[in-house]
């Protein structure tokens, strides 16, 4: 597919993006969920999303940031909307089983149980910052937040984390 | 700090925990699910195209096989009882 930018001439190949931006975003959805199937699920969804925006692309933010933001919108939505099924589940099929599985699926978790207990807007801010290694101005314009938003939140789940990695976490 | 140095530990473990990517294969998904998503869009708008004909079309056959069937419209009028001037009688003076 070929979208050709208005105000720039400028010619964006889907799979150019897609070459150009794959390993990027992989890195981000492999540590933003955790099992293979969401993994891969997340990604697609992310490209999907390209896909259908990239014809709206004026070039006003650079193409890594606008694919950043799109990516990081995908990844929040994902976890909202996995954890809205996770509860409709624990509605449907009693509070004894659902935990039970949830157990389940913690100890397949491994390193990642600490990420775990972030809500899904804290995992991101963490991640971006302290494994993507970004700065809080730039978290801030890909998430859309204020500085200090994304400040407060990344202070709160650096807390939380450390209270797990070092086995006071309450879970 | 004692705390600091596990987390920074455990950053350095995430940041290594590196997935390996089927890049390919992922590709051809994507183009899965774009033509999927291209396909269920223009079954919606077919869809919506139908009830939109099927709705002309029934209401056009009302029209033309019942002319008369449709609203009853009532004409109330209020009038007066004079005997009783602080009631009010009301009936029906036409139907259609």
């Amino acid at each position: 597919m070929v979208i050709s930018l208005m105000e720039e001439e400028v010619k964006i190949d889907f799979a150019d993006v897609y070459n150009g931006c794959r390993e990027q975003v992989w890195r981000l959805a492999s540590r933003y969920v955790f099992t293979r199937e969401d993994r891969e699920d997340l990604f697609q969804e992310i490209f999907v999303n390209i896909h259908r925006a990239l014809p709206r692309f004026r070039g006003e933010s650079s193409l890594s940031t606008w694919i950043y933001r799109i990516a990081v919108n995908a990844s929040i939505n994902h976890l909202k909307k996995q954890k809205r099924h996770a509860m409709l589940k624990k509605m449907l099929a009693g509070l004894r089983i659902v935990e039970d599985e949830i157990q389940i699926v913690e100890t397949e978790l491994g390193d990642f149980k600490p990420l775990n207990k972030l809500n899904p807007r804290q995992r991101m801010i963490l991640l971006l910052s302290d494994v993507e290694d970004k700065k809080l101005e730039e978290i801030s314009s890909i998430m859309g937040l204020p500085v200090g938003t994304v400040k407060s939140n990344l202070h709160r789940a650096r807390d939380i984390v450390k209270k797990e990695v070092n086995g006071n976490g309450k879970g | 700090m004692e705390k600091d140095k596990v987390y920074r530990e455990y950053i350095e473990r995430i940041k290594g925990a590196e997935v390996p990517l089927d890049a390919e294969r992922m590709f051809g998904r994507i183009g899965e699910r774009i033509g999927r998503r291209r396909q269920m869009n223009g079954l919606t708008l077919a869809g919506a195209l139908v009830l939109i004909m099927v709705g002309i079309l029934s209401y056009s056959f009302g029209r033309a096989y019942f002319p008369a069937s449709g609203v009853t419209v009532s004409e109330y009028v209020f009038q007066q009882n004079e005997s009783n001037p602080d009631s009010v009688i009301n009936y029906v003076v036409a139907e259609r």
